[in-house]
């Protein structure tokens, strides 16, 4: 009998701490607030994830559109942006890089800018959060 | 023979409240019952309209019916809540990171549930009291969570929720002037950058705004004081109905209730039991739509 309580006293009080650092946690890498056991969820309004594929030419920046890609890849790179939204920059978009470079053989440099649009508190207007950029080389 | 004082901890989770050995085993047994019954249904339900349907759900769906079957006899009662506790263990981490926060509270009820044995009356105090403390934290920490935020101030949040849900539209339709509603409509999300503002100036959708969180954190604290317990726990019940009429995740919101049901000085998990079986019936007939949703989904 006494383990069984020290287990439940033990799940209790992660229930007690953790969504005390829940929203610490979520700020510092960026995760979506509404997951992770943090009960914060229909406490902030929904975010989006904007992922920019850009191709460095020389001096150039050229975005790359998505139907530049294949279907597979169109998906793959959709299912980041879903992962990416939720883990935040746990997930870094490494594999995104080497899909593009599989897909697209003449391309030497890479940048991927991920960027997450919010509703902020103050202005109740959707705000662009900070971009975060990621340098690829082939 | 001596009889050892509560530490600490033992008296921690006495703030929820003492128990009634009349009742005790009962509620316990109720409650067990109900949770093995609602993960059953529930996890049918999701199989059987999330399209497309996936082979996960299905075998989700199959584990909770073997746990139900087996927790019905008082013989396998213990191995039900064992293995249950490992399917919702193995569905959390299927899902993971987008495990929805409702299935981390389920595992932890489950968790009691495998813990505890409700023929002994010791294991069903502490058990109860364990399941005491997760709707008083949950409400706790959700107006905790909407007040640090501040999007329920103005009620940025419920317009936002207007223009991509038509769920809290349909909540909000008679509540708002047509003008200001089709402009949150109109808003949708995502949207550009400096759309806006989702605020909603309605004096009234204001105030609620403002009382969700307030009666969460209100009610919740009300729990741990003896002469506002009941009181409380009604509270708390019919915010829950209320919350559930805009967001309608009725299958959480009739667990939370019967979490809620532990307060109740009399034993109301088993005396609505039936009552609860029949809201979990109608769910089955929504799923082979054999009767009206009713808005419940």
């Amino acid at each position: 009998m006494r383990w069984k309580r020290r287990v439940l006293l033990t799940a209790l009080a992660a229930l007690v701490a953790w969504p005390i650092a829940h929203p610490f946690v979520v700020e510092a890498l960026d995760l979506d607030p509404w997951r992770f056991c943090g009960f914060a969820m229909y406490a902030t309004p929904s975010t989006y994830q904007r992922v920019y594929l850009i191709e460095l030419r020389g001096d150039r920046e050229v975005h790359l559109h998505p139907s530049w890609f294949s279907d597979d890849a169109k998906d793959r790179i959709q299912e980041y942006k879903r992962q990416r939204s939720v883990l935040g920059e746990l997930l870094p978009p490494h594999e995104v890089a080497e899909l593009v470079f599989a897909e697209r053989p003449e391309i030497e440099g890479l940048k991927i800018v991920v960027q997450r649009d919010a509703i902020s508190a103050r202005t109740s207007r959707v705000t662009p959060e900070p971009a975060t950029a990621f340098l690829y080389r082939r | 023979m001596t009889v050892a004082s509560p530490g600490i901890a033992d008296r921690v989770l006495a703030w929820v409240g003492g128990d009634d050995p009349a009742t005790l085993g009962s509620k316990f047994f109720w409650f067990r019952r109900y949770v093995l019954l609602h993960l059953a249904v529930e996890a049918w339900f999701r199989y059987t309209l999330e399209l497309p349907r996936q082979a996960s759900d299905f075998s989700f769906a199959l584990l909770y019916t073997l746990c139900l079957a087996l927790g019905w006899w008082r013989r396998w009662t213990r191995s039900a809540g064992e293995i249950c506790l490992i399917v919702v263990l193995a569905q959390i981490a299927w899902w993971f990171p987008h495990t929805a926060n409702h299935l981390y509270l389920e595992g932890l009820i489950v968790l009691v549930v495998a813990l505890f044995d409700p023929e002994r009356p010791a294991e069903c105090t502490a058990a109860l009291r364990g399941l005491r403390w997760l709707p008083l934290l949950v409400l706790f920490y959700s107006g905790v969570k909407k007040l640090v935020y501040g999007f329920y101030f103005d009620a940025s949040f419920f317009g936002q929720m207007i223009s991509i849900d038509r769920r809290f539209l349909g909540f909000f339709r008679p509540l708002l002037e047509a003008d200001e509603l089709k402009r949150l409509a109109r808003l949708g999300w995502p949207a550009a950058a400096g759309a806006g503002p989702y605020r909603i100036d309605s004096l009234p959708i204001q105030l609620m705004s403002n009382l969700v969180w307030a009666c969460e954190i209100l009610f919740s604290l009300g729990l741990l004081l003896p002469k506002l317990r009941r009181a409380a726990a009604v509270g708390c019940v019919l915010l829950v109905i209320g919350i559930e009429i805009a967001a309608r995740e009725v299958f959480f919101g009739a667990l939370f209730i019967n979490l809620l049901l532990l307060y109740a000085a009399r034993d109301l998990n088993r005396r609505l039991f039936p009552l609860f079986v029949a809201f979990l019936l109608w769910m089955t007939l929504i799923m082979f739509e054999l009767v009206p949703r009713w808005g419940l989904v």
